[in-house]
């Protein structure tokens, strides 16, 4: 599930080549014109085509008189967004913090299984391709055993969340921590360091970008393992909600929750990548 | 035969690792004394999906029709997508970001919804499917039919040739392995949207032998529904490396 979320560079290519990077000497205000173009550039063309499709969704409804239930107006959706945020707010943050909870002991589970994997041949072998398999297998289908296993409640959606984004996340951790320079751990070895040192003097700052492709491979998994286990036992979180509002057939609040949640997972999205310019700010300067 | 059996152990130990698993397991499970219904040892499961077969089948036959279907409608959509944003860059440039954004959303909870509107028949469970898994898809098709070699775009334009030559000749034969890199992700999501999307309503398939046996309790028939998706998982995801490897034979 390695998606690489980067912006196709069709045009950028030429775009950059016209602009030419702002020499360290011109003036601050400048530069940040420059920059704020560019991302106008970036930006504005994405935010026209949203325009567009919600201005032609809300006309052709309209017109239509398709009934609020079968498919509410985007100014609909909105209002109600609005006027029931509270309500809104109440269940996202269930899901939320199941979300990162979940992501969280998968993250700390999963590092601590690479770390140990990346010392043993064997056990790296053996168990590394178990991992694979099980990262492509639809892990979810337990969810309801889970039910049985663990009761119902808050502690039942976490353990499912773990379960979801863990295999995917070790086997991203354990890749960052292996594939190394050999050469550097030699070179290292040779200078006398322990396996400890290695790990965290090489491979941990190695494996920085891996472990962030982790982060943001688990943080849509999450959200899959958040709704599920609402489904299956939970009377509270967005997942609850739209089940819930959809079998009363009000569709603009189901509308209203997908919303907040895709707000929510854009929110969650951007906080990773700037921990990751952070952390890796930090790394290089140190 | 020792000798060879030895040598291959030590090269990949791994169905080593997956028998000590399975022992484990059935070991732990009779000697702790752990109820049936909490957790079965491995060979009943087993057992459990050899003797009742042609039920399995039945509704992995259900659940095999909503992921193919889905994954087709999603291939063809992702195909025309992932066209416009390569030769239109006007167009492209404006889509990518939305297509990304809209991942913000994940496809699974709208499941509720789309049974609503379309039914709890297949046509529901199709479209979850082809939404969940045309994302990778679209991502993996336009990033091959852009990230083509410029010098051989450059030298066939100096020869003359169009656009289309150019997508024809070029850009296709270039996203073939990028198509089956999505295809192996849009695989295992697939999977995932079918089943899931038989837990929220449906009269057949996979997920709804697993909701409904878990909520009767009904651990063998559970777990055997569990097992029988990981397996359809795995099967799926190997029937796609199969036609990779036949369809690009060089790799």
């Amino acid at each position: 599930m390695e998606v690489m979320v980067e912006s196709l560079d069709t045009s950028r290519r030429t775009e950059e080549a016209a602009i030419p990077p702002a020499p360290p000497s011109r003036k601050l205000s400048l530069r940040f014109r420059s920059w704020l173009v560019r991302r106008l550039k970036q930006w504005l063309p994405p935010l026209v085509l949203l325009a567009l499709i919600l201005g032609t969704t809300e006309v052709v409804l309209r017109a239509m008189g398709t009934e609020e239930f079968v498919m509410p107006e985007p100014s609909r959706v909105f209002s109600v967004f609005v006027s029931d945020w509270s309500y809104f707010w109440y269940h996202l943050r269930a899901t939320l913090l199941v979300m990162v909870l979940g992501s969280a002991i998968a993250f700390g589970i999963s590092f601590v299984l690479a770390a140990v994997m990346a010392q043993s041949r064997f056990l790296s072998r053996g168990l590394f391709s178990v991992l694979v398999v099980l990262k492509l297998v639809p892990t979810i289908a337990i969810a309801p055993l889970m039910i049985i296993w663990f009761g119902i409640g808050m502690r039942t959606q976490v353990i499912v969340v773990v379960f979801i984004t863990f295999f995917p996340m070790v086997v991203n951790m354990y890749s960052g921590l292996t594939e190394v320079d050999t050469d550097m751990v030699t070179l290292l070895r040779s200078q006398g360091a322990n396996r400890r040192q290695i790990l965290t003097k090489l491979r941990v700052p190695h494996s920085v970008g891996y472990i962030f492709t982790g982060l943001r491979t688990a943080l849509p998994l999450s959200a899959i393992g958040a709704i599920v286990g609402e489904w299956v036992g939970a009377s509270r979180g967005i997942g609850y909600i739209v089940k819930f509002e959809s079998s009363l057939f009000r569709t603009a609040h189901v509308f209203g929750a997908l919303l907040a949640i895709a707000l929510a997972g854009i929110l969650l999205f951007g906080l990773v990548v700037l921990a990751e310019s952070f952390v890796r700010r930090h790394a290089t300067t140190s | 035969m020792i000798g060879w059996l030895h040598r291959w152990l030590r090269q990949s130990p791994t169905p080593l690792f997956v028998a000590g698993l399975l022992a484990t397991w059935e070991v732990t499970v009779r000697v702790a004394g752990v109820s049936d219904t909490v957790l079965p040892p491995p060979a009943q499961v087993i057992g459990e999906v050899g003797s009742r077969m042609s039920f399995y089948w039945e509704h992995t036959l259900f659940t095999l029709q909503s992921i193919g279907a889905g994954l087709a409608m999603a291939l063809l959509f992702s195909c025309v997508l992932a066209l416009v944003i390569a030769q239109v860059p006007r167009v492209g440039n404006a889509l990518y970001p939305l297509l990304i954004a809209s991942q913000a959303v994940p496809a699974i909870a709208v499941a509720p919804f789309l049974v609503m509107r379309f039914g709890h028949g297949l046509m529901s469970k199709m479209v979850i499917v082809t939404l969940i898994s045309f994302f990778p898809l679209t991502v993996s098709i336009s990033r091959g039919l852009v990230d083509v070699d410029r010098d051989t775009v450059n030298l066939m334009r100096a020869f003359g040739a169009g656009r289309l030559a150019i997508l024809l000749r070029v850009r296709i034969p270039n996203a073939l392995p990028y198509i089956f890199a999505g295809l192996k992700i849009a695989v295992v999501l697939a999977t995932i949207g079918a089943v899931v999307a038989e837990w929220v309503g449906s009269l057949r398939g996979l997920g709804y032998v697993i909701l409904t046996a878990s909520e009767q309790l009904s651990a063998e028939l559970t777990f055997g529904a569990v097992a029988v998706t990981c397996t359809l998982g795995l099967i799926l995801y190997g029937v796609t490396l199969f036609v990779e490897r036949l369809a690009m034979p060089w790799k």
